[in-house]
């Protein structure tokens, strides 16, 4: 195990009834960015939601391990587990505004978050969720605070997510289609708040997408999913540049023809 | 919508209902059979003429027109003055709140114990999906869902009181004696109480903002009390006010049976003995209650759900 990974999959298989993850294995480094792509359906999400863990959503780890940390994660159980969630590994959901109890008050859900952190100092900490929200660029941090999810756009739940998980200072941020229900501005935006938190926190992120745009802007390192495999993981200009896999390929070609504009949009 | 504009319309909504609901209720006693001058001079033991009745007819005025009538009863009913009981000459206002003490002590006891029980076991059962106690908990409910409450009165009597001579089977609004009504009234509303926390907590659980809070860190205890549980609440209000018209229709059986004297037997009695005043009165103290009983439900509603709010704006 390298001491410079934070997490570490090797030839992982997750599984509903069905497998759909196979044989899967990748690392991530501390602080980096790697961004996961791949077409709707091939398994990117199920792989998100193994290394989180949640209870309830019917993955099994039915191969290959799982380190988080140097530690084990298919040996913990679930008591150890839900320790790590939170601090350690956090995920932003593709609509924060369902993600957030959409009629709680923000100011109700953040202070619910300290509380599990146990660092909730009243009044102290609503003044740190505000300069949260001020670097992420909500001027009006008491108006927020004051709102519930359901009153806001997409993108201002999303970039709130993200003040979120600013606050938890997580070591590890899995991101599931982030910017995908957003539209062309707010995505930039949403982008450049996970940068922000990035290089605020040297947080290791995980950030999966079907958005090639999103993966050259992001990257450092950008893997391939192709039906449930791992199909390249290398440096992002290489597999844009130079793809291997014929899967790759066909991305890569299809999102210049569709859509020339992704460099300019997001670079 | 402002919340002011919104209590304010409802109110006066309500205004117009029980405008409605008193006319109705006047009309059952002008349609109802038999002369009710005649009848009050009848109970009170008074040899019938014409002319008595003539003076009577007039005292009562009910030679006056129909809508004068109703006026100077509304007015009276409004100043709290029901009338007289035909039976036994009593201020019909002092038995209704005699026996709407006796009703509401019985209702809101039997409501309480249903709620602080089902809550807890409901959302247990939804937690522990398919364990062992939630199969037992569907169980009992779905029994005590099905049993109608004449028949759980007669089978708590012979259990608790005839064979164990634990309780006295009449009851006679002493503290002791109010625990088989309650029970009686409890264990169906218990039961469908618990299956809707079931339901409205396992729908709530599936919800996105519960794994998004869980990978948050948020405790699990606050995840299910101050998220799922009061999001489930929101219909678990309205099954509870539905409650409202149970426990009501409940209390006339569950009464008689154990001789309970609220307004389900006052009702009953009321009823065959054809003492009208009584009987208005009763159906005036009962559409009262509903309605408000449904306003309050929606007021609840309300607050627990902003969504709501700006819906009826969009709407309105």
């Amino acid at each position: 195990m390298r001491d410079d990974a934070i997490l570490q999959l090797d030839q992982v298989c997750l599984s509903y009834e069905e497998p759909v993850i196979k044989q899967v294995s990748f690392e991530v480094k501390r602080g980096e960015i790697l961004v996961l792509a791949g077409e709707s359906g091939s398994g990117k999400t199920t792989l998100l939601q193994g290394i989180q863990g949640l209870p309830g959503t019917g993955i099994r780890l039915t191969g290959g391990t799982m380190f988080y940390a140097g530690r084990d994660l298919s040996r913990m159980g679930r008591r150890e587990r839900s320790r790590l969630w939170g601090r350690e590994i956090t995920m932003i959901f593709q609509d924060s505004g369902a993600a957030f109890n959409p009629i709680r008050s923000y100011r109700k859900q953040f202070a619910e978050l300290l509380k599990g952190q146990g660092n909730f100092r009243g009044r102290e900490s609503f003044g740190e969720i505000r300069e949260c929200l001020k670097s992420l660029g909500f001027s009006e941090g008491e108006r927020i605070l004051d709102s519930c999810p359901y009153e806001m756009s997409g993108g201002m739940n999303q970039r709130i997510a993200i003040a979120a998980a600013l606050l938890l200072k997580p070591r590890l941020l899995l991101a599931d289609e982030p910017t995908s229900a957003l539209d062309v501005i707010t995505r930039k935006e949403v982008l450049e708040g996970l940068l922000h938190m990035q290089k605020l926190t040297g947080t290791a992120m995980l950030l999966v997408t079907h958005d090639l745009g999103v993966a050259a802007k992001m990257a450092g390192r950008l893997g391939i999913v192709y039906q449930g495999e791992l199909v390249e993981c290398k440096e992002t200009e290489q597999v844009l540049g130079e793809p291997e896999h014929p899967y790759t390929k066909r991305l890569v070609a299809a999102a210049a023809a569709y859509g020339e504009g992704w460099e300019r949009e997001h670079g | 919508m402002n919340v002011k504009r919104y209590i304010g319309r409802r109110l006066f909504q309500l205004f117009l209902i029980l405008i409605g609901v008193t006319f109705l209720v006047f009309l059952l006693m002008y349609v109802s059979p038999g002369d009710p001058a005649q009848r009050k001079l009848t109970a009170g033991g008074v040899a019938i003429t014409e002319e008595v009745l003539e003076q009577a007819r007039e005292d009562m005025g009910l030679d006056r027109p129909l809508l004068l009538q109703y006026g100077s009863w509304l007015g009276k009913v409004v100043r709290g003055d029901f009338g007289e009981s035909l039976h036994d000459g009593l201020p019909v206002a002092e038995k209704l709140a005699k026996s709407l003490k006796n009703t509401l002590l019985l209702s809101l006891v039997s409501l309480l114990a249903a709620l602080l029980l089902s809550v807890p076991l409901g959302m247990y059962s939804a937690v522990r999906r398919d364990g062992v106690a939630d199969k037992l908990i569907s169980f009992l409910t779905f029994l005590g869902n099905s049993l109608p409450n004449f028949l759980i009165a007669v089978l708590l009597m012979y259990f608790l009181c005839l064979k164990t001579k634990f309780f006295p089977i009449l009851a006679n609004g002493s503290a002791k004696g109010l625990f088989l009504p309650v029970l009686t009234l409890a264990i169906p509303l218990f039961s469908q109480f618990t299956r809707q926390v079931r339901a409205a907590v396992l729908e709530q659980l599936h919800k996105p903002y519960v794994a998004g809070a869980r990978s948050r860190g948020v405790k699990e205890s606050t995840v299910l009390v101050r998220n799922v549980l009061r999001n489930s609440l929101i219909s678990i209000i309205t099954v509870v006010g539905m409650a409202g018209g149970t426990l009501m229709a409940g209390s006339v059986v569950v009464e008689s049976i154990f001789l309970w004297p609220g307004i389900g037997k006052l009702m009953m009695d009321a009823i065959t003995a054809k003492d009208y005043p009584v009987v208005q009165g009763l159906v005036l103290v009962m559409a009262l209650l509903f309605v408000t009983v449904n306003l309050v439900t929606d007021l609840l509603y309300h607050k627990l759900d902003p969504r709501i709010w700006d819906q009826g704006e969009e709407t309105s």
